[in-house]
């Protein structure tokens, strides 16, 4: 089974984009939360949880939970 | 948010009845109000939020001890219901998506092309030159199991789910894959072959690039 034409962006794009990551998704899980906080109050995100907006760059699973969270945070 | 103050929450819901089960029943409120906005369009499917929230109830119930206070109590219990929820619906998404199809030696492998293109012969030429570099760069750069889970993403399968299937963890599984990525970056980088001539060469936007999904 090989990769065919409509993988190849899709790779390249998970190639080209890869940045360093130095945490991963157990430490993203456990400060999002105060990351969510400070991005609904429009605050500037402080250098302690920037490695979460680092790692919600890298990883789109982790990124599609917290546009979820993001939503359901909303409407409380 | 909700007039239960975040010191408050986990008193409650650890305390004596009646007022735990009053919590309790707030609380469900709340996560079901959160998944029922964050659930339904995920994926493309229909999905009920009532479906899960008893389970994403229960998962923050029996992690109460790990609530330290650095965020609202509510803020963390949806970040809990919310990976309970997604997890659900991805499980539900990926369910026809069989790994074994995937496990050939040909995993993570570009066919040559010979299909006629409309356009012009040298961007053929560097698009086939771009695919045998990447095709030579993955065989001699990544692991087996760095090809597979490659391979699971490219198909659409969740780092989570991809992580039951290999028996592993999530943590582990991504980042295999995120070593995997920087690995062909590296490669690539040595071959001489720039961020600029893969848009060039596969028409792809800056925007793009980067914008991984």
């Amino acid at each position: 089974m090989f990769l065919t034409e409509r993988h190849i962006t899709p790779l390249i794009q998970m190639v080209v984009g890869a940045q360093p990551d130095p945490i991963g998704c157990d430490d993203c899980f456990g400060r999002v939360a105060e990351y969510a906080e400070f991005q609904l109050a429009n605050l500037e995100i402080p250098e302690a949880l920037q490695a979460i907006e680092n790692h919600l760059r890298q990883c789109p699973c982790c990124r599609d939970e917290y546009k979820a969270l993001l939503e359901g945070l909303r409407a409380l | 948010m909700s007039d239960i103050a975040d010191e408050d929450w986990v008193k409650l819901l650890q305390g004596p009845e009646p007022e735990r089960g009053q919590a309790i029943e707030r609380l469900r409120s709340s996560l079901l109000r959160a998944l029922s906005h964050s659930l339904p369009q995920r994926y493309g499917l229909s999905f009920q939020a009532e479906d899960i929230v008893q389970d994403a109830l229960l998962k923050v119930l029996t992690s109460l001890d790990s609530f330290k206070g650095h965020s609202r109590f509510l803020t963390w219990a949806v970040v809990i219901a919310t990976r309970v929820g997604i997890s659900a619906v991805r499980r539900k998404y990926t369910k026809d998506i069989s790994l074994d199809a995937i496990q050939a030696a040909d995993r993570l492998r570009f066919e040559r092309s010979s299909e006629a293109r409309q356009a012009a012969d040298d961007l053929v030429d560097q698009r086939q030159y771009l695919i045998d570099q990447l095709n030579a760069l993955i065989e001699s750069s990544l692991s087996d199991r760095q090809r597979l889970a490659m391979r699971g993403a490219l198909e659409g399968i969740p780092v989570d789910e991809l992580a039951d299937r290999l028996s592993s963890n999530r943590n582990a599984v991504y980042k295999l894959l995120h070593d995997g990525r920087l690995k062909l970056k590296a490669a690539l980088e040595r071959q001489g072959i720039t961020t600029e001539m893969v848009q060039t060469t596969l028409g792809m936007s800056p925007r793009t690039i980067g914008d991984f999904r």
